[in-house]
């Protein structure tokens, strides 16, 4: 049980400061004041309060008052003094502690068996702009950044009505980090708002690092391969799911929303399919499955077609394969996995050193070891060619997490390749394909609509016309389901 | 043009949310029993009709489907005079529990039983046909591993939904490739082998059709639904494919084969290497979509996880003892030994049904 605060100053003062540390955190400032002839006190972390605004809303006001007496209940009083908008009574050490570290001014007054909370937050924040890791073409160009008061502001500003819903709640034991759960009211299902107000009750760890841990904690199967939720750092990107129905979570010090339920055709899905006119959303839809498809089994594809089925080959590529690979000295399959990590070895240290060296060191990595490599007759040129290919591919992925899944799956394809060739491929897919079918994300079949078979807009693997679009996703409350009654477009070419 | 833009499926139509969902999850299921219908039958009718009748094969396999049908008819009846939505449930309503239970049984070897078949064709193809350098014991042992991989309960089915247009696109390049090598000369005799060898062998081969049954375990559509063609384009697709098969080989071809292996790989003599490798993928995709089948739904049938556990572990101890009886002609002849009386108990147990159901009608009626 929290305890009270009780109305003796000079115990909350002692108590206050043990719970603090202010021993040792020298930062936790105490400024002793007088408040309606009484002895008072003022508690706030340097650096997250404004300086200017404590002189201005508490200091001021409070100098104003020192010595007259209150009017009314001193706790009114109090409140009524000072001119800001979010002002808060709290009777406990507990939510005193809490407000304090999350970066509000407390003041305690003497026979007063509570504290006020003066919400005069400030701190330094990245400011909002373009999103690193999702560009688009068309749309809008800002993204979310670490506050979660901007992010939600971000959501608010495209949605102008007060069915978005923005639930504030906290995750961690020991260092609670706030979160806000969103959702549009009449679209979301109920089932999967239960389901996430469950899941985010029943985590239990000392601090949540970052969104990503949240999503750990949050997924139906962490043993997948696949991730089950969409990270995106864009706030149309986030609105869109809202409208669908799903739920998204913005978590403080996470510059990405983090979307569920979602099924795996959403991770193929882009702001900028919307944003274009349907023949180019769809044909970029599609170049993107291509490259999906292309990073997970050509390789697997190249290595099975020349070990195992060289006749399904035409017999000029067959020579041409045949004879350059003479001259190598290893076999295909240790070349492909040769080629394939040294591919994920580039990218990676391409992400991990400064920008502008990152490119140059892929660029120089690619071009000259790729050149020695096939002048010292170490790999296959054709090899190259296939590994550009498929590394093009998992590049042309939209989602960070689904590409590298991806390129794990490619090793297990090249894998199964080598092992029992088309066949081996084949049985994978299978076991891949039935596997994937059980998936679920929040309870929902993770490749829905297509298996099992949902209501759905032509929007899938392609992008067909907005004005066809009138569902919501079948993850959305199935009472709201249209978005639209009658033709979207309700007017006549004259 | 309009129809491909439009919304799938209609929001407002008369089926509730939960309904739509259930109808959904029997689709699936559905197309996991043609696809379970279909790879079996195609593969019985390859490699055992096809190669000892040769283009007898055109009428002999609908012939032999005849039993199975008949029975699915029976079943269905039964259904529908005790109202149960599926056949156990018949059993339970028309005649007591324990028949119930039996039928279940019954069922759950009857797939065992095939799934084991499905078994020795990947084994015997992959080391007898398209030789790979691996152990009949090796390969058992990947398969049955591949298959207890896929064996997800919602998984599989949805899976099988799933793969179904690609299945047919396959299917429907080789049956091209088939019938662009066919002539209708290769449809002569139309008796085949002779009649002696027809008449024994539709003996042999009345339990072809005996997945037929598996349809009537299918929960009943509910109201508003429409009404669907169960097992009906799985087996049209197999007469058409059998039919291309006989199409596109002489019958004097077709009756050279005698191993097993022989025989798979027939009808895929002259196809394109492209084509053939296409057929080769899909048909081991198709078998050990059948031996996972056949596992999860034995497994399913089993009443307890205990049971269930030991129905796989039985499973897995067959496969192991594989290689040691692999002498094709020993394998297969134990396997061939039970063919002819796979449908006989669920035929007895039908028939010992259906005037219990008549019973529980005329009782229900006033």
């Amino acid at each position: 049980m929290a305890e009270p605060i009780t109305k003796t100053l000079a115990h909350s003062l002692e108590r206050l400061d043990a719970l603090l540390h202010r021993d040792v955190n020298t930062d936790m400032v105490r400024r002793l004041l007088r408040l309606f002839s009484r002895d008072a006190a003022v508690f706030f972390v340097d650096g997250m309060c404004s300086g200017e605004f404590l002189q201005r809303f508490v200091l001021d006001p409070a100098r104003a008052v020192a010595e007259v007496p209150a009017a009314r209940p001193l706790e009114q009083a109090v409140i009524l003094a000072l001119p800001v908008g979010d002002v808060s009574f709290v009777t406990d050490f507990d939510a005193l502690v809490q407000g304090l570290v999350n970066g509000k001014a407390v003041i305690l007054v003497e026979g007063m068996a509570g504290a006020v909370c003066v919400d005069i937050r400030f701190f330094l924040r990245r400011s909002i702009s373009t999103p690193l890791n999702e560009n688009v073409v068309m749309g809008p160009h800002e993204g979310f950044n670490e506050t979660l008061r901007d992010n939600i502001t971000l959501l608010r500003r495209i949605f102008h009505t007060p069915e978005l819903i923005g639930e504030m709640t906290t995750v961690g034991t020991v260092s609670p980090v706030n979160l806000c759960v969103l959702y549009l009211q009449k679209a979301v299902s109920p089932v999967s708002l239960a389901r996430i107000r469950e899941r985010l009750k029943g985590i239990s760890c000392d601090h949540v690092l970052s969104i990503g841990a949240l999503e750990q904690l949050l997924e139906d199967h962490p043993f997948s391969m696949l991730p089950q939720c969409v990270l995106t750092e864009r706030p149309d990107r986030a609105a869109s799911f809202l409208l669908e129905g799903q739920v998204v979570i913005l978590m403080d010090g996470a510059p990405q929303a983090l979307v569920m339920p979602v099924s795996l055709l959403h991770q193929f899905h882009t702001s900028e399919d919307t944003a274009l006119r349907w023949p180019y959303g769809s044909f970029l839809r599609v170049i993107r499955l291509c490259g999906a498809a292309l990073t997970l089994l050509l390789p697997g594809l190249f290595v099975a077609l020349v070990l195992f089925h060289p006749a399904a080959l035409p017999v000029a590529l067959l020579t041409s394969i045949l004879e350059s690979q003479a001259a190598v000295p290893l076999s295909i399959p240790v070349e492909t996995f040769m080629m394939l990590i040294m591919f994920n070895l580039i990218n990676e240290a391409g992400t991990r050193v400064p920008g502008v060296v990152g490119t140059s060191l892929g660029t120089v990595s690619g071009l000259i070891l790729g050149q020695a490599a096939v002048e010292a007759n170490l790999i296959h040129p054709l090899l190259i060619i296939v590994v550009a290919v498929s590394s093009l591919g998992s590049y042309a992925l939209p989602d960070y997490e689904l590409s590298l899944a991806f390129r794990m799956g490619q090793l297990l394809f090249l894998l199964a390749a080598c092992l029992g060739g088309l066949y081996g491929m084949a049985a994978l897919m299978l076991v891949t394909l039935a596997r994937l079918c059980a998936l679920t994300s929040l309870g929902a079949p993770y490749l829905a609509p297509l298996a099992p078979r949902r209501p759905r807009n032509p929007d899938l693997l392609l992008r067909l016309p907005l004005w066809r679009q009138r569902l919501r996703a079948y993850l959305a409350n199935p009472a709201d389901m249209r978005r639209a009654s009658g033709r979207m477009r309700n007017w006549r070419r004259s | 043009m309009n129809g491909l833009f439009q919304t799938r499926t209609p929001v407002d139509s008369s089926l509730s949310e939960l309904a739509q969902r259930q109808e959904a999850e029997r689709c699936c299921q559905r197309a996991e029993l043609r696809l379970y219908l279909l790879v079996t039958a195609l593969s019985q009718g390859v490699t055992v009709l096809f190669a000892q009748t040769g283009a007898a094969v055109t009428w002999m396999t609908p012939l032999c489907l005849l039993p199975g049908l008949a029975l699915l008819g029976l079943a269905a009846l039964c259904k529908r005079l005790t109202g149960a939505p599926t056949l156990t449930e018949a059993f339970r309503a028309g005649l007591h529990p324990l028949a119930a239970g039996l039928w279940r049984g019954y069922v759950a070897l009857a797939l065992l039983w095939q799934g084991e078949a499905a078994l020795t064709e990947v084994v015997c193809l992959f080391t007898e046909g398209v030789v790979m350098n691996i152990s009949p014991l090796g390969m058992a042992a990947v398969t049955v591993a591949t298959a207890l991989c896929c064996c997800q309960r919602k998984g599989l089915p949805r899976c099988v939904w799933l793969l179904r247009y690609p299945l047919l696109g396959m299917l429907a390049l080789l049956f091209f490739e088939l019938v662009s090598n066919g002539h209708w000369d290769y449809l002569l005799p139309l008796t085949g082998a002779g009649d002696a060898v027809n008449r024994a062998l539709f003996l042999d081969m009345t339990a072809m059709g005996w997945p037929l049954v598996l349809f009537a375990e299918l929960p009943a559509r509910a109201q508003g639904q429409r009404r669907d063609t169960g097992p009906l384009p799985a087996v049209l697709l197999l007469l058409v494919l059998l039919g291309a098969v006989a199409f596109s080989l002489p019958t004097e071809l077709a009756l050279t084969g005698k191993k097993l292996a022989d025989a798979m790989l027939l009808p895929m003599v002259f196809l394109t290497p492209v084509n053939r490798l296409l057929a080769l993928t899909g048909w081991v995709l198709g078998l050990l979509l059948v031996l996972a089948v056949s596992l999860r739904r034995s497994a399913a049938l089993a009443p307890g996880k205990p049971v269930r556990e030991a129905l796989i572990c039985l499973a897995l101890g067959v496969a192991l003892l594989l290689p040691h009886l692999w002498d094709e002609q020993r394998l297969r002849g134990l396997l061939k030994l039970a063919q002819p009386y796979v449908l006989l108990p669920g035929a007895a147990l039908i028939l010992c049904l259906l005037p219990g159901a008549m019973l529980r009608k005329r009782r229900r009626k006033p």
